[in-house]
């Protein structure tokens, strides 16, 4: 191997080397600490994913179960921190209905032999909790199978995979004590309380992917502190409306002139030929939003009315817009990452805040009732100063064409 | 044996500088080397139980070959795509101005810049004309053809002729970088 390098003249890829080793240090540990656990998933094949302390998502895993009742990892390859005690098994009073139409949702509670709460989440039928597998089949899950074990607030949201994107559902759970004395679930479909249950439990399953809801809850504690975590929401992720899958920010460096924004699916949809029944099926790609490098712009943004099957001029790295419902669509970039503080929309009902991801990017999906030419966009920038415009303002055109908006 | 956490943090100090220096010479822009070598990096973590060599030189060239998929991925959609960062939840690094005038320093791509618009300006002004239309404005050979009054033929000729003048150019200059 060549000598370690002084990366003196380039400070910043100094940095990032700290911050790679320190984020290969926590993943590795995070194998360690997972390995018991990510064996029993393999063994007893369930589609979920898990999220324990703080807001995450993880994407699913699928496959097949067998038999009625779902068995029980061997007790010799897990932890004590993540072996619960049959007898403290306790199924919390709060039911969310499922969105696919299958038996309610609820969280299980027991406790591990070290004292930590451990959660499961499930489904109920008759009384019995378990849950329904891709074969419509209903299992039991014995007490001795737990999703994840922790201790204070337990907060998390669980992939349910499916065959279709439609069929997908996230089930937002929490334990947050006793002392909670309210919790809201927060989605794109607007703010709705949370029943609270033993130990300050709750449950709520919704459609779709997590981002798909940009989900948060806040919980108020007894003595009116406010906890706020997200489970799905990201400056970088873009919601769609009414739970339909969310977008991706991208920026990219074109060439040494331009900086371009693009939104993409967050989630790579199914292939289309694979989910003929999938209303969501089938990649999409927007038309960029260029700004120059070196011009006078700090920002640019074009809004663009788009529908089900439009594509760009054929050519290379061609725009579509597959299978989704018409939307009208904001896309912005800042001319630099940092330029930009925040961004409001008005033009299309009340004001809508956004704030821009950590690369400078920023959108905004709408109805397609809403005419592009009427939003107004404001830009606090950086130093506090205001810049007000609408679509169109700073755009360069991409060089390529089957890029740019038709 | 997989890395561990300091055998990557050893991987990144002995190639990251290099590392960038390779993808500037192929992609020709600083910002899209540096996005392209964390994400190089960034992979390399998340594969790194399926590294099965013994050593420095195994491991660098296990790390090339994750490099030279991430270029072929960049040729064919033109950005980078961070899945690798975002597992991780890193940020590519950012880079000030005299950083990435460093790179481009590094890599020779400012000598290449300017020697490739110097060998623009000395083609004839009918080949730089077919040229522009068909690279920058992505135009037909019957587009450029109708455009410039010439049959479809020629069009291609004038294309391809001034591509190969431009070939060579870039290849002179590369060799003399590298040297």
């Amino acid at each position: 191997m060549p000598d370690r390098e002084d990366l003196a003249d380039l400070p910043g890829l100094a940095r990032f080397g700290v911050a790679l080793h320190e984020a290969a240090r926590s993943e590795m540990a995070g194998d360690r600490a997972g390995t018991a656990m990510r064996r029993w998933l393999r063994g007893a094949a369930l589609a979920l994913a898990v999220a324990l302390g703080v807001a995450a998502t993880a994407a699913a895993t699928v496959a097949a179960l067998r038999g009625t009742v779902i068995a029980a990892p061997d007790a010799r390859i897990l932890p004590a921190e993540q072996t619960s005690l049959d007898s403290s098994s306790l199924l919390t009073a709060p039911r969310s209905p499922d969105p696919a139409g299958g038996p309610p949702w609820a969280l299980r509670l027991t406790r591990s032999q070290t004292g930590q709460t451990c959660t499961t989440v499930g489904q109920v039928r008759d009384g019995v909790f378990g849950i329904v597998g891709e074969d419509r089949v209903f299992r039991r899950i014995p007490p001795a199978i737990v999703d994840s074990c922790g201790r204070r607030l337990l907060l998390g949201s669980r992939i349910v995979a499916a065959p279709t994107n439609r069929a997908t559902r996230s089930i937002v759970f929490g334990v947050a004590g006793s002392a909670t004395r309210r919790a809201v679930l927060v989605t794109t479909g607007g703010r709705r309380p949370l029943a609270l249950g033993e130990r300050g439990t709750f449950v709520a399953a919704l459609p779709g992917f997590p981002e798909d809801s940009a989900a948060r809850v806040e919980l108020t504690a007894g003595d009116g502190r406010v906890t706020r975590r997200s489970l799905g929401a990201s400056p970088g992720l873009v919601p769609d409306i009414a739970g339909a899958p969310a977008w991706q920010l991208v920026r990219y460096a074109l060439g040494t002139r331009r900086y371009c924004a693009r939104l993409g699916d967050a989630r790579r949809p199914p292939d289309r030929s694979k989910a003929p029944g999938d209303p969501h099926a089938g990649a999409s790609m927007l038309p960029t939003a260029c700004i120059a490098r070196r011009g006078t712009f700090a920002w640019a943004a074009q809004a663009l009315r788009l529908r089900s099957g439009e594509r760009g001029t054929p050519g290379f790295d061609r725009w579509r817009y597959s299978n989704r419902p018409a939307r009208t669509i904001l896309l912005g970039i800042a001319r630099e990452s940092t330029l930009v503080r925040r961004v409001v929309i008005t033009g299309a009902g009340a004001p809508r805040l956004l704030t821009p991801a950590s690369d400078g990017t920023f959108a905004l999906v709408l109805p397609a009732s809403v005419d592009p030419r009427a939003l107004q966009i404001s830009v606090v920038l950086k130093d506090g100063t205001t810049q007000r415009g609408r679509s169109g303002h700073g755009i360069v055109a991409d060089p390529v064409a089957s890029r740019r908006p038709r | 044996m997989p890395l561990d956490a300091d055998d990557i943090a050893d991987l990144y100090a002995g190639h990251a500088r290099q590392l960038v220096t390779f993808f500037a010479r192929r992609t020709y822009d600083a910002e899209a080397a540096v996005e392209l070598m964390a994400e190089t990096f960034a992979a390399a973590v998340a594969g790194r139980a399926g590294f099965r060599g013994r050593g420095d030189d195994a491991a660098a060239a296990w790390l090339y070959s994750i490099a030279r998929n991430r270029l072929s991925d960049w040729l064919r959609h033109a950005y980078v795509e961070r899945k690798a960062l975002s597992r991780l939840g890193l940020e590519p690094p950012q880079l000030s101005d005299a950083e990435l005038e460093r790179i481009e320093e590094l890599a020779g791509t400012a000598e290449l810049r300017a020697e490739v618009a110097d060998q623009l300006e000395e083609l004839a002004p009918d080949h730089r004309a077919a040229l522009q239309l068909r690279v920058v404005q992505e135009c037909s050979y019957e587009d450029i053809a109708a455009r410039l009054g010439i049959s479809e033929q020629t069009a291609r000729a004038r294309v391809s002729r001034a591509l190969r003048a431009l070939g060579r150019a870039v290849t002179e200059a590369q060799a003399g970088n590298h040297a």
